[in-house]
């Protein structure tokens, strides 16, 4: 028993450390200032929790009220109910796929291989993992119970209303956290379940997957409602009951103890499940499962973003692959034929959601109704636009053997490297500026017309910045910088130019007719300077 | 008359104050291998890299066949090969797609299927043509890396202790293969510590120190 906590509990040391460290505290330092420091960095993060979670539940009131203006309290029930069995489809799903317990390659080898305890080793390793998902649904809980100390407080919450409004929200947590324990170690029992032995018990994953199926249809049936906080049918009322009591009791629809009782009583069955559970657990069909993901978690939560992704990109790509048949040209048509095969072959969730919200910030610039609003879109299609834009030519900088010796001079490397990119950057954001030339004629076409040249200096902007910030010792081991903030500035600059031109030149009697050709050349000129910087700086990396 | 390849005049290398490579002359003639030896630190690796253009050099100039490698890259590049220790790949390329986008680039796409698989089976990798590089073993993804060099023409090779992560009988191939690329007028320099690998293939050696040649 004692070996699993004291190697779990010096691990999450380790990380606490790390946080610590992060904060700029050092454990060394026993100087009265350091305390001080450290009581000063915790105060003011507790502080910040609370103005963010009172920020949220201004909206949340709002959110609660249109939901079920009679009684919020039932929405705010039926908002937790829904995050918590959403969740809870997520986690069983996993947990029939892979260990839910996450060995590092060390654990593998000195954990693993031994005959500890394997129920110390499943209590031991569930605390940690707990909390980081119960962090997020403990902040749910409070900014619902804030939410609704609002709508019952009034608008104007002063001081003396903070206990009833602080209590509302404690006593919301205090629902919350049981039942969210259970709920996690019965998932986790589940996974402890499928790891019994060598293979876990037949009947497991065909059994989980009727409950996920279950929870999902009653999932679907409830958001098909026309009134979303509606009661729900008996057979859900009672199915759900160990979920619903604490939820109610929480957002003050029935007695606190009640409810708390039935909570405490899941979570107890939980870890009691858990207990069960892991008695038989294979700890090393586990760290076969999971080493993999660790390094990939261990890399996220250290700050190397590109190498976690570069771990889960292995993941996804498996060992190999039948060679592709896309037809390519020789000379500079190899790049776009390798990027085509790249962006086939391996599909990134991020990436897809970066070109959507690319995609909405033309879409915001389209059909905002202001233009401060407007002007906020473009800043962040700018952003957006300069990241994407010059995604591949980072991954491509981090081959820089392969890269730098390729026959083409830095001018028309760039450009068949970036082409592509440009090409989509123009289409997603051509398509969705489309709206505007309906609404707003003349605005519309201007858009269009200065989107290719606005969007080329951007990316090759982007392009400049990673360049200015690489070096050949960080490309050769495989690390490119990113786009700074200082290359998003200089992008939001160079766009701004020709706007603004059209805009005065429009202020001072000239139509669009005339600023327009002139707005053009402005951003075609200043993309053909961002192109030659960005070449010279490919030549002159250090 | 001997026929130089590869030139480098006044080539020097400094980070800061360091001076990784002081200003150095190299003329490397046609159907010639050079061993570069040296400790560790000496110099060799920077000399390699700015020779092949990954490192741009604090001073001096480089010329491929009379081609500056700056201001004619196109034409010095496609003259000029380089192989570093630890090659790395493209994730989401196989081995056999490296290749083909290597000849697609050099337009050395004629007779490539034929040329691929004999490089492939010569040394050893037909069987795993199809896998990612990142699967490979380090010894495996050298000779990727060779193979990356192979599969298109060029005039001059420099490679990087070439023979460092693999068996003895794969190491006798690299080897085999400088000779005939020897034999066919290409230029090689590689940078080894292997005494015996530099005295087997070397028409002659260059010893570095501290960003010097030294006498040998």
């Amino acid at each position: 028993m004692r070996a699993a906590w004291f190697v779990r509990i010096r691990q999450m040391e380790t990380r606490f450390k790390f946080y610590l460290a992060i904060l700029g505290y050092d454990r060394r330092d026993r100087s009265l200032t350091h305390k001080i420091y450290l009581g000063y960095a915790a105060v003011f993060f507790v502080i910040w929790g609370f103005a963010v979670m009172s920020l949220l539940a201004s909206s949340g009131a709002v959110l609660l009220k249109n939901i079920s203006p009679t009684d919020p309290s039932l929405a705010a029930v039926r908002l937790g109910w829904l995050a918590l069995v959403g969740w809870g489809i997520y986690i069983l799903f996993q947990a029939t796929r892979r260990s839910p317990l996450v060995f590092s390659e060390e654990d593998a080898y000195l954990i693993c291989q031994t005959p500890i305890d394997r129920r110390a080793v499943a209590l031991a390793w569930f605390p940690a993992d707990w909390l980081e998902t119960a962090l997020a649904f403990w902040a749910i809980a409070v900014v619902l119970g804030f939410s609704l100390a609002e709508l019952r407080i009034g608008p104007k919450i002063g001081l003396v209303d903070l206990p009833q409004y602080v209590t509302t929200g404690l006593r919301a947590l205090a629902a919350f956290l049981p039942v969210q324990l259970g709920l996690h170690a019965l998932l986790w029992a589940t996974g402890c379940i499928r790891l019994w032995r060598e293979r876990g018990p037949a009947w497991l994953k065909p059994a989980a997957l009727v409950v996920v199926g279950l929870a999902v249809i009653s999932l679907l049936w409830v958001l098909s409602q026309s009134g979303f906080a509606a009661p729900l049918p008996p057979v859900l009322n009672i199915i759900y009951a160990p979920l619903l009591y604490p939820l109610q009791a929480g957002f003050g629809q029935m007695r606190i103890l009640a409810g708390l009782g039935a909570g405490w009583l899941l979570g107890a069955s939980g870890l009691v499940s858990l207990w069960l559970a892991s008695d038989q657990l294979n700890l090393s069909r586990a760290a076969q499962e999971t080493h993999d993901l660790e390094a990939v978690q261990a890399a996220a939560k250290s700050g190397q973003s590109d190498l976690a992704q570069e771990l889960t990109d292995r993941r996804q790509l498996g060992i190999g692959h039948a060679p592709s048949r896309l037809p390519g040209a020789g000379g500079l048509g190899s790049l776009p034929w390798k990027d085509l095969v790249q962006s086939l072959r391996l599909i990134r969730l991020s990436d897809i959601f970066a070109w959507l919200f690319l995609a909405i910030c033309a879409l915001g610039i389209a059909l905002l109704p202001s233009w401060e609003g407007r002007t906020l879109a473009l800043a962040f299609w700018v952003i957006a636009a300069g990241q994407r834009g010059v995604s591949r030519f980072r991954r491509d900088l981090a081959q820089w053997s392969i890269l730098r010796q390729l026959p083409f001079p830095p001018d028309t490397l760039m450009i068949a490297d970036l082409a592509p990119a440009w090409l989509l950057v123009m289409l997603i954001s051509g398509l969705s500026l489309l709206p505007w030339l309906w609404q707003a004629g003349d605005y519309g076409v201007a858009a269009l017309i200065l989107l290719p040249g606005i969007s080329a200096s951007v990316i090759f902007l982007g392009a400049h910045d990673i360049l200015r910030q690489a070096n050949v010792a960080t490309l050769l081991v495989g690390r490119a910088p990113e786009v700074s903030a200082r290359g998003a500035g200089l992008g939001l600059l160079l766009t701004a130019l020709p706007l603004a031109l059209i805009f005065w030149m429009e202020k001072n009697g000239l139509f669009l007719d005339s600023s327009l050709p002139l707005a053009v050349g402005i951003g075609l000129g200043l993309a053909y300077i961002a192109w030659r910087v960005a070449a010279n700086a490919l030549q002159g990396i250090e | 008359m001997s026929l130089t390849i590869l030139s480098a005049n006044e080539l020097s290398r400094t980070y800061g104050k360091f001076q990784a490579l002081a200003p150095t002359q190299l003329d490397l003639q046609a159907g010639e291998i050079v061993a570069l030896t040296g400790p560790n630190g000496a110099g060799k690796t920077t000399l390699l890299l700015c020779l092949s253009g990954l490192l741009r050099p604090t001073t001096g100039q480089i010329t491929v066949e009379g081609f500056d490698l700056y201001r004619n890259e196109r034409e010095a590049k496609s003259r000029l090969a380089f192989v570093p220790d630890v090659p790395r790949f493209y994730p989401e390329l196989t081995a056999y797609e490296h290749l083909r986008f290597i000849a697609m680039a050099y337009r050395a796409e004629e007779g490539f299927d034929l040329r691929a698989e004999s490089l492939l089976r010569e040394f050893d990798l037909w069987e795993a043509r199809d896998l990612y590089p990142q699967s490979y073993s380090r010894g495996m993804r050298l000779k990727l890396g060779l193979l990356l060099a192979f599969i298109r023409p060029f005039r001059a090779i420099l490679l990087d202790e070439p023979t460092s992560a693999l068996d003895p009988d794969a190491a006798n191939l690299v080897g085999d293969k400088l000779v005939r690329l020897r034999s066919a007028g290409t230029t090689v320099l590689l940078s080894t510590h292997s005494p015996e690998l530099a005295q087997r293939l070397a028409d002659r050696s260059l010893k570095m120190r501290s960003g010097h040649f030294e006498e040998d």
